[in-house]
């Protein structure tokens, strides 16, 4: 599963036809340099900007309010924004100069417990506050970086680091050393939260900038439930038509009297074997039961007893 | 070339043992019902060979080739352990295994003289040695319902054991190749 910002644009056009590959997480970003109308606000973003100070502050919630409300309209959800506080599941924004950017994803997804993106352009981190930002192991790496490219190496991961914290549900304590990046070169990958949360995430070069995007995906997406299939009895036939497939000998020659040590003379795909089948016949063998496995047909029976005594334990 | 011919080997054999476990792993993964446990299999199997292409860019930027070894230190675990008979057996090895590698790793770190790419490498794929270390002892001990936990333990105990043999084999074998880790081992 990756995160796919699969559109960028300065303004959002009538359709939105960006195909993301398959297992992605599609997010349309949205960039705006305009503000929102503030006629047409609605009553809760009415009161959301009038408890903000100064004309600049105003200026930019409403630019960014622009940007988020076409991102929504484009993902057809509803376009009140004020109806998104954040940290949000589906939604984030970031400006950077007078620029906008807001990032909403294309579809819900039963995994995705958070979105954040983060853009930076004309600004760099001084280097002397990567301390902050970068946990050891990214600072070890950054030392192996080329000096002339370490700037917009610190500038992509500050958008990352950034994204990663606006994606995380439950940000209130946490600061941007506590999120580890995968491998701090690559422009999409994975990331940590202290071993808790798991993040992707994607960075996009702008003209004179980046922008990251990151997604937080739940636990229980990781360990959801599984579907069981069910156990199959023992029989000769059975077992002879799963070994056949794994070691691709045909069946005709999968006799009872057949030696396994000529048919399986690799003892990493007997291994192969003998996993498989203990799945399959919901069986426990140890490595002294196989000691006296000599043939197809001693494995049948050793299996075919096994799986009764443990039934009935 | 900015690698003495002992570092390339040993970088070598590090790729080598990790392309060796993606491949076992993708065995056993194709081999499990779905399941959380498969997985995590199936995640690890990718850390593996993910591993194995860091250190093939690591040795390259470092201007040399990766040497062809097929052997790898799994080869020789399995040799003197015996082949996993079953999937706790599988855990209970991998368990031993993946904490030989961080051991080695983290020894490595230690090693005067590291280069900063070597360094970087060996400390990328250690985050994702702990996680390993982790589902597999939380696979343990979910299994110790199904198999009984002193059976658990006892096979830990006994890959433990034939893990420390291979070791020792392993330093005596290739001498001055790892000799820092000897250096390292004998000052404990």
């Amino acid at each position: 599963m990756t995160v796919e910002a699969a559109s960028f644009r300065g303004e959002i056009s009538d359709s939105y036809s960006a195909i993301p590959p398959q297992n992605a997480i599609p997010v349309l970003l949205v960039a705006s340099e305009a503000p929102l109308d503030a006629r047409a606000l609605t009553a809760g973003e009415l009161t959301q900007v009038a408890a903000l100070s100064g004309a600049r502050r105003g200026a930019l919630w409403l630019t960014a309010r622009r940007a988020l409300r076409l991102a929504l309209a484009g993902t057809g959800r509803p376009t009140d924004t004020s109806a998104y506080p954040f940290p949000s599941p589906v939604a984030s924004l970031s400006h950077s100069a007078d620029l906008a950017v807001a990032a909403v994803l294309a579809a819900d997804y039963d995994g995705v417990v958070g979105v954040g993106v983060d853009i930076e352009l004309d600004r760099v981190p001084d280097p002397r506050t990567a301390s902050f930002f970068l946990t050891e192991s990214e600072l070890g790496w950054l030392e192996s970086v080329p000096t002339d490219e370490v700037p917009a190496v610190l500038t992509r991961l500050w958008t990352v680091k950034e994204a990663l914290f606006k994606a995380d549900p439950v940000n209130a304590e946490t600061t941007l050393r506590d999120y580890q990046v995968a491998d701090p070169a690559a422009m999409r990958g994975r990331a940590t939260r202290s071993g808790e949360i798991d993040f992707q995430y994607v960075s996009l070069a702008r003209p004179r900038g980046v922008l990251s995007v990151a997604v937080a995906l739940s636990q229980s997406s990781l360990s959801q439930s599984w579907k069981v299939d069910p156990v199959q009895t023992v029989d000769f036939d059975l077992m002879a038509s799963r070994i056949s497939s794994l070691i691709s000998v045909p069946i005709e020659r999968l006799a009872p009297d057949a030696t396994i040590a000529e048919l399986v003379p690799d003892s990493f795909m007997f291994i192969e074997v003998a996993v498989d089948l203990q799945e399959e016949f919901d069986v426990i063998l140890s490595q002294h039961d196989l000691k006296d496995v000599h043939t197809l047909g001693d494995l049948a029976e050793l299996l075919q007893s096994r799986q009764v005594e443990q039934a009935n334990v | 070339m900015n690698l003495s011919e002992n570092d390339l080997w040993l970088l070598s054999y590090y790729r080598s043992s990790e392309i060796n476990g993606a491949l076992f792993f993708g065995r056993v993964a194709r081999t499990m019902r779905p399941s959380k446990l498969q997985a995590e299999v199936t995640h690890h199997f990718a850390d593996e060979a993910q591993h194995a292409r860091y250190w093939t860019e690591c040795i390259n930027d470092l201007d040399c080739d990766p040497i062809r070894l097929r052997g790898s230190y799994q080869d020789q675990y399995l040799q003197a352990a015996g082949m996993p008979a079953n999937l706790m057996e599988i855990m209970a090895i991998t368990q031993v295994f993946e904490k030989r590698v961080i051991g080695q790793y983290h020894q490595h770190l230690k090693a005067p003289g590291l280069h900063p790419r070597i360094r970087q490498t060996i400390e990328r794929i250690m985050e994702d040695e702990r996680w390993h270390i982790k589902y597999v002892r939380d696979a343990l001990t979910e299994m110790e319902g199904r198999y009984g936990a002193a059976h658990v333990a006892e096979t830990v105990e006994r890959f433990s054991q034939a893990d420390q043999e291979v070791y020792a084999k392993t330093l005596a074998e290739y001498g001055e190749r790892v000799a820092f880790l000897r250096a390292e081992a004998e000052a404990r």
